[in-house]
């Protein structure tokens, strides 16, 4: 089944063709990778599956939904979650309110409960707490629920937006470039965590990542770009042997 | 039942606290001029708490905090005028309304200007500001008791310490629950990052717009106080340096910080006006000077507020 489907999506800036008449299709429960050089279109592709950018050209559906020119709120809350390429974290906020301040973004209690402090409020307000603190084990983050989010090392603050991500209840992931400035240690750890994602939440990913091995090892397909447009797609193995590939991109590694 | 309860601690306090500012006036020892600037002081409270929601909590800069002030000042005091309010329990509803009234006003500009950023959003509400002004000053076009850029004057004199007192109290505690709640993690996940915040499905614009309305609300209903205390009201006291004070206010106690604005409020009108009674007065007009140098200080000992360690929120 078809979870998420671009069509002949294309995205300007001025003269520049970020992404060109791309399609492509994810379906449900698969982890999906998009590679490529620097500046390809990679993460324009998601920013505009998030609603961060409207495609000039092209259509893009969820869930068989048209979802063009829907705003990111609101793509939140039909199920699409998303990380970024360069960690946007509410630093101000403690790890715990970052992962609880998405929970709450879909349950919601109205101003007259905040004010009155309704039961209603008190009931939601332990559950967000409860499921917060889940997602923070999940992550081996538990033990540092009261930092702020910016005192957190590089690699957890990585690790906290995907909890954050993930407390929003999202059908799809869009994980931009999670590998990036980590050591080899870390990018093995890295990839554990995505399998038990995938494993635990019942979720589909959109992975971009310039990690080879990372790819190859996780992804059950994959995606190239090169200059907006895809120019290979295929299993893992098929595309480490696609010579478009090779001379784009592998080739330069 | 559950909201007294929770905040047992918070309303013994502020009993605690009405009940030795009462002592201390019924001993005789303040002059009515002194009760009236510690009145003042938690309107100013008050109203600075309404900013600090805006710009403190959400990050939306605003240079026209004293507009709606002024606004909320102007409705009660026509408002008790031509219903002939004399009474403490009449005003309240009167200063209701005009909160009411200024928290539409706010929600009317607030739709078009919190679409913009920073440096665009500063000068579009400096323009509503200078706006509001303009107004004020011809306003004995619109009725002639509102007294343009004469002042609006014989107002009656109702604000007395229970009203400041314990309406700033209530709101201290309703905007402390406010903040506690999902509406203020939405307005501090905004000023940290506000694409991050839509990306995990928060409608940024709605929940900017309602603590603006909110932040406007409480400026309103502090100007109604304000309008009965002191009886007389001109455009100039609601001008651009008003909201400056303002935005001191917040920022010296810490944005984010509510016991900061609370303490930066009290702070700032007693120092004023303590310097008023303590210096000679040909020298009072040297407070200006004073009172930046004393500014740049405090921003360098304690650049996230007086209350705030690091930078919180
Ligand atoms: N907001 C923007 N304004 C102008 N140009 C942009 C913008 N976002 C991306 N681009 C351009 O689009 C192209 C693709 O960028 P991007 O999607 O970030 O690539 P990738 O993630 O594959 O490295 C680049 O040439 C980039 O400069
Ligand atoms: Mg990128």
């Amino acid at each position: 089944m078809n979870l998420l489907e671009l069509k002949n999506v294309s995205k300007y800036f001025g003269g520049i063709k970020a992404v060109n008449n791309l399609s492509f299709i994810v379906k449900k429960g698969e982890i999906l990778s998009i590679i490529g050089p620097n500046g390809a279109g990679k993460t324009t592709v998601f920013n505009l599956i998030s609603g961060f950018y409207i495609p000039n050209e092209g259509k893009i559906f969820f869930n068989s939904q048209d979802i063009t020119g829907f705003k990111s709120h609101k793509l939140s809350r039909l199920g699409i979650g998303r990380t970024f390429q360069n960690l946007r974290l509410f630093k101000n906020l403690t790890v715990l309110e970052n992962v609880i301040v998405a929970f709450l973004s879909k349950h919601e209690y109205g101003i007259i409960d905040s004010v009155f402090r309704t039961r209603k409020y008190a009931e939601i307000t332990k559950k967000a707490k409860e499921s917060a603190r889940g997602f923070l084990d999940f992550f081996g983050l538990l033990n540092k629920e009261h930092f702020y989010a910016g005192n957190l090392p590089y690699g957890e603050q990585r690790k906290l937006e995907l909890a954050r991500a993930l407390a929003t209840e999202p059908k799809i992931l869009l994980i931009d470039e999670p590998a990036a400035g980590m050591n080899l240690t870390e990018i093995n750890d890295l990839m554990e965590t995505l399998k038990k994602i995938r494993n635990t939440f019942d979720i589909t990913i959109l992975l971009i990542e310039h990690q080879m091995e990372l790819v190859m090892n996780i992804s059950e397909r994959i995606i190239v770009m090169d200059f907006g447009e895809k120019i290979a797609e295929g299993t893992p193995k098929e595309i480490k042997s696609n010579p478009k590939v090779i001379e784009a991109y592998l080739g330069a590694l | 039942m559950r909201f007294f309860l929770e905040l047992r601690k918070l309303i013994f306090l502020a009993l605690f606290i009405y009940l030795i500012i009462k002592l201390v006036i019924f001993s005789g020892l303040p002059t009515d001029y002194m009760i009236q600037i510690t009145l003042y002081s938690f309107i100013i409270v008050l109203s600075s708490l309404g900013l600090n929601v805006i710009y403190g909590f959400t990050g939306q800069f605003s240079l026209g905090h004293a507009a709606f002030y002024g606004i909320g000042a102007y409705t009660s005091a026509y408002l008790s005028k031509v219903l002939e309010i004399e009474s403490y329990y009449g005003l309240i509803p009167v200063i209701f309304l005009a909160g009411i009234f200024t928290a539409f006003i706010a929600y009317i500009i607030g739709g078009p200007i919190l679409r913009l950023k920073d440096d665009f959003l500063a000068i579009a509400t400096l323009g509503f500001g200078i706006l509001v002004r303009v107004i004020l000053d011809n306003s004995d076009r619109i009725s002639e008791v509102l007294g343009g850029s004469r002042g609006f004057v014989g107002i009656n004199k109702i604000t007395n310490l229970e009203l400041s007192f314990f309406i700033t109290v209530f709101f201290i505690i309703i905007t402390k629950n406010l903040i506690d709640s999902r509406f203020g993690l939405f307005w501090r996940a905004i000023k940290n990052d506000e694409l991050a915040a839509s990306s995990i499905g928060v409608n940024t614009f709605i929940a900017k717009l309602i603590a603006f309305i909110y932040g406007c609300f409480l400026a309103g209903i502090a100007g109604g106080l304000y309008a009965h205390l002191y009886t007389f009201l001109h455009p100039s006291n609601f001008d651009i340096l008003k909201s400056i004070d303002f935005l001191i206010i917040v920022i010296i106690g810490g944005m984010g910080s509510i016991s900061g604005t609370i303490i930066a409020g009290l702070f700032w009108v007693f120092f004023i006006e303590g310097l008023r009674i303590i210096l000679p007065s040909e020298i009072l007009e040297y407070r200006w000077v004073l009172i930046p140098i004393i500014l740049i200080l405090i921003m360098m000992i304690r650049p996230y507020g007086l209350m705030v360690k690091k930078e919180g929120y």
